[in-house]
Parts: structure tokens; sequence; C-alpha cells
């Protein structure tokens, strides 16, 4: 009878068995890391060639479904630089609403995946459901949680009107209240520093050769955000604080997203306060040629584009720079000493883009007879935190209380 | 307008800039020789504190132009270094051994568009799966998908 042999590669939902990241471990420390990418590559670049200018914002809102306002942001500000185009002040405003909605959700979301991978699962779940608020105010922005299509070249499509602007001051108070009173627990949750701090350190020296980005940049002492260093639409119309911490542990990059969101909220406020009334877009005829460059500060770093026009309708050259291609090669400086317990958060706390912490494979050099799977790994974290809670003679944390204490409020 | 920054470019890059244009304000595009690569990405990288950003390839009827993005961060500027290469016979020196963060980018770029980097520390594949054919090159315009 014939045999069929039937590969089964690293995307087959049954497997569990990860082909993204090898981890070579001896004993518990993991010695070295390599990673294979792009098998979810979808030819982008070669794409936006074919697509006019004005398409091109819904091809790339969807190269991530996190940083989803930031691409087609960054795309629309080299391409509005280039042709000059006046984009009117409610519009900055409007877009910056938008952008900064997303960084809420999208740091809550990843105090959740945190919260999960150290067996902290009353942050999962919390995290998740706070998140919700968030994404139906986007949904009332501009009619969708996801792929918002909010900005296009010249403006926006959508409009605040002003009985939305006290629902969206309501949400967002709603969620601040619990975030602060979690924040103050982490902060002094004895647990959450003996699991956290000192883990997956990114030092400063390593976080500026592998030119990282974003949190994982200023979690590590280096102070760059492109809402202050190159400003765009509303950010230097209002007030607020680039958050900066010096250690380069996962809890830095913790309380940095944290306060981070804050400031977000923050900033939506002031635009709700600020922004004037007037055209929401304004027409663009044509891109002369030319070449210029876009960035825009994504929940998850600085993301870039760079876009050549040739005078057509369409880009003669369309090159996206994500965040996370920058930051997630530096999980290898991150994770070698560390130990296998500690390898899915220190990964997580890159924020890497797409759930690669799932992609995970060690592999026991020493004895070669041992593998750890993306689960086993996840596994051997959520235990950790369970034996020092063992350790410190807590049976539960203070995260966990204040948790407890919101969802009676 | 960025124009002292553009006249200290001028100064440290010397007769390496071919030219150097300012447009659209704080995007600076300077045009080089290839062969003088190195140096002036030390030049940018070190004396002037850019910090890269990311290569880009393009494709061009007479060659292979790969444009190299920093980030001048106290000002907010974009310096882009641009070099052409033929296309016959596409290489450059890598910058990797001077710039880490620079290692994917150029193994994406020699999949992609066929440059070859000399001297890069591990020129795997990258973005093409194993078993792609050697000698295409998706970005290239001539490629027939």
């Amino acid at each position: 009878m014939k045999k069929t042999l039937i590969p089964v590669g690293p995307y087959h939902p049954l497997q569990e068995e990860a082909e993204f990241f090898q981890l070579y471990v001896e004993g518990e420390t993991v010695v070295d890391m390599d990673v294979r990418i792009s098998y979810n590559h979808r030819g982008i670049e070669k794409l936006s060639e074919s697509m006019t200018f004005n398409q091109i914002p819904f091809l790339v809102e969807r190269v991530c479904g996190i940083c989803s306002a930031s691409h087609p942001l960054a795309f629309i500000r080299a391409v509005e630089e280039l042709a000059e185009v006046d984009v009117p002040e409610r519009a900055l405003y409007l877009r910056t609403i938008v952008n900064e909605l997303e960084r809420i959700h999208s740091h809550v979301l990843w105090l959740g995946l945190a919260g999960h991978f150290i067996g902290y699962n009353t942050v999962f779940m919390w995290a998740w459901r706070y998140r919700e608020p968030t994404l139906d105010l986007l949904e009332m922005l501009t009619g969708s949680r996801i792929n918002y299509a909010n900005a296009k070249i010249g403006g926006v499509r959508g409009d605040i009107t002003d009985d939305m602007k006290p629902i969206i001051i309501k949400t967002l108070d709603e969620l601040a209240k619990p975030l602060e009173m979690i924040t103050k627990a982490v902060l002094d949750d004895p647990v959450l520093h003996a699991r956290l701090k000192g883990v997956g350190i990114l030092t400063n020296e390593a976080a500026k050769d592998y030119c990282v980005v974003g949190p994982t940049a200023r979690a590590s002492g280096v102070p760059i955000d492109v809402r202050r260093d190159d400003p765009y639409v509303a950010y230097d119309r209002v007030d607020w604080d680039v958050i900066v911490e010096e250690e380069g542990d996962v809890f830095a990059k913790a309380v940095v997203r944290l306060k981070e969101t804050f400031e977000s909220i923050r900033i939506v406020k002031e635009c709700l306060e600020k922004m004037p009334v007037g055209p929401i877009d304004t027409e663009v005829r044509e891109v002369p040629p030319g070449e210029n460059v876009g960035r825009v500060e994504a929940p998850r770093g600085e993301c870039f584009h760079y876009v050549r026009s040739d005078g057509s309708n369409r880009p003669a050259r369309h090159k996206i720079r994500a965040p996370s291609y920058v930051n997630v090669p530096s999980f290898k400086a991150s994770c070698i000493g560390e130990s296998i317990a500690d390898t899915t958060i220190t990964l997580a706390s890159v924020d890497p883009c797409y759930s690669c912490t799932e992609r995970m494979a060690a592999i026991d050099r020493g004895s070669r007879s041992r593998t750890f799977s993306g689960t086993d790994l996840v596994k051997l974290s959520q235990e950790k935190t369970r034996s020092i809670m063992k350790s410190m003679r807590v049976k539960r944390t203070l995260v966990d209380e204040t948790i407890e204490k919101i969802m009676s409020m | 307008m960025a124009q002292e920054l553009v006249e200290t470019l001028k100064e440290k890059l010397g007769d390496k800039v071919k030219s150097i244009v300012e447009h659209p304000e704080r995007r600076i595009f300077i045009t080089i020789d290839p062969q003088d690569l190195i140096e002036s990405t030390k030049i940018i990288v070190e004396n002037m504190k850019g910090r890269f950003l990311i290569i880009s390839g393009v494709d061009v009827p007479d060659g292979i132009e790969i444009v190299y993005h920093y980030s001048l961060d106290s000002g907010g500027e974009i310096v882009n270094l641009k070099a052409k290469i033929s296309k016959s016979s596409p290489e450059i020196d890598s910058v990797s051994p001077i710039i880490r963060g620079a290692q994917w980018i150029e193994r994406e770029v020699s999949d992609l568009l066929g440059v070859k980097f000399r001297g890069h520390p591990d020129m795997r594949r990258l973005i093409v799966s194993d078993d792609w054919p050697e000698g295409t090159y998706p970005l290239r315009r001539d490629y027939k998908g």
C-alpha cells in the first residue's frame, strides 16, 4: 500500500513542539538561543507596490492586530509630508485619541498575558475583562475594535460627537481607578519582586547594541519615544511624560507599561478638551515624486516606514519596520544565563507582536534527552512563582488580594 | 530646518558625500559610494550618535540602492545614507560588525533582493524558506510570483 508522508510544520494546531525559538540549555540554564521567523510572511511590501496610496493604509493596518493604528499612521505621515498636506488640527487630535486608546488596550492585554505566564491568573482574567470597554470605545469612534481604518491620507474618516466625550472619560476613569490599585499592588508585592526583579535583564549597552525601541528600550534606561523626539499628530500640543526605568529587568518593563497607560489616559482626556472645531480632512490630489520616512510610537515601540514615490498613484518602494523586528532579537541578550523557568516571561517582556512565546522549545545540550515545549516552559514559569510563594509562606499575593477587592467593589 | 545638521554632516563626511539634501524637513538623504560605507557608518553611529533604524533595499533600473536609516534622537532628525550597487555584482560591506542590530535586515535584503553583505557573521536565510530556489529574489522587479 502506498504510504503518504504528511509533514507537520510548526504551524499545526495540534503540534506542541515549536520551531520558532530554540533555546539550548545545560541543566536549568540557557546557554544559547536561536530564532527562526517568517512562517507567517505575507509579502506586504511587495503587495504595497501594486496598490494605490489610498489603499495602502487598509493593507498595513493588518500588519499587526494590536499595532493596527500605528502602521497606517506611519505610512500616512511619510506620504503627507512628501505631498505637503496641511492636515486639519481636529484630525490630528482625533488620530491621537485613537492611537492612545490602542496603546491602552495593548498594554492591558500585555499585563494579562504576563500575569498568565507567571501564574497570576487573576491578573489575566481581570486585564482581559477590563480591556473590553476600551475596545468598545474604539468601536464607538471608528466602527471597529481592531483595524480601525480611521486615518487616511489627508485626515480621518470619523468625527467625535459631543455626546461621545463623557462616555470616553467615564470609561477611562473606570479603568484608571482599579489600574491604580493594581499598579500600587505590583509595586509593593514581595512575591512579584522576588519573581521578576533581576529577571531577564537587558542591559543599557545591549539595548543600544540591538537598537531596541519602545518600552523595551525605556525600561533599560534608553530614553527614546517618537511622540516626544519627533512629534506627530497632537503629541506636542498636550502635556504628558515619557516613562523611563533603569534596571532593564522584566519588572522594569512591567512598570513602564503600567505607568504609560496612565499617561495615555491623560493624553486622551487632554485631547478631548483641547481639540478645536473644524474639518477632519482635506483633499489630497497627488503624491509628487520623491522619498520620505514616517514613524510612529506604537505600543511596542517605534514603527518605521520608508516610502518612495515616482509620481504615479502607487509607491515605487514601501519598506516597513515593525518595532518587534529589532526587539525580538534582543531576547538573545536577555535570556542567556537565565533559568528555563524565566524564558517565557523574559520573551513576553519585549511584548512580541505575535504570541511568539508559544513558539518556544528548549533543548538540553548536556544530556540531549530532554526537550521542553512552549507549554512546558509556561508551566515551569508558573511553578517558579508557586515555589516562591511557598518559601515566603504566602498563600495569596498582594496583587491577587487587590484584584479580589476590585471585583467586589 | 536642520541646516546646521546638514553642514555638520558635510563637514564630517567630507568628500564621501556625493549629494546631500534635506527634504522634507528634518529628513536628510545623503548619497555615497559603496566603498565609503563603513567609514560613513562609523561617523554617523560613533561620532554623531545615530541610532540605527533599518535598511531598505530598492531595485532600480541601473542597480540596487541600499538605504541605511538612522535617527538622531536629540533633534528628531532622520539621516538616510544611500549607496548604489550593480545588479550584476550586488555586493557591499556588511555593517553588522559595527551595528549588531543590523544582522537580521541584512539577511532579509540578501534573501529578497540577492545582495551579498561581505563580512556578515551569520548569513543564513531569514525570510525565505529553506527550500526556496536559489537566485530567485521576490522583491526584484523581474520576479514573477
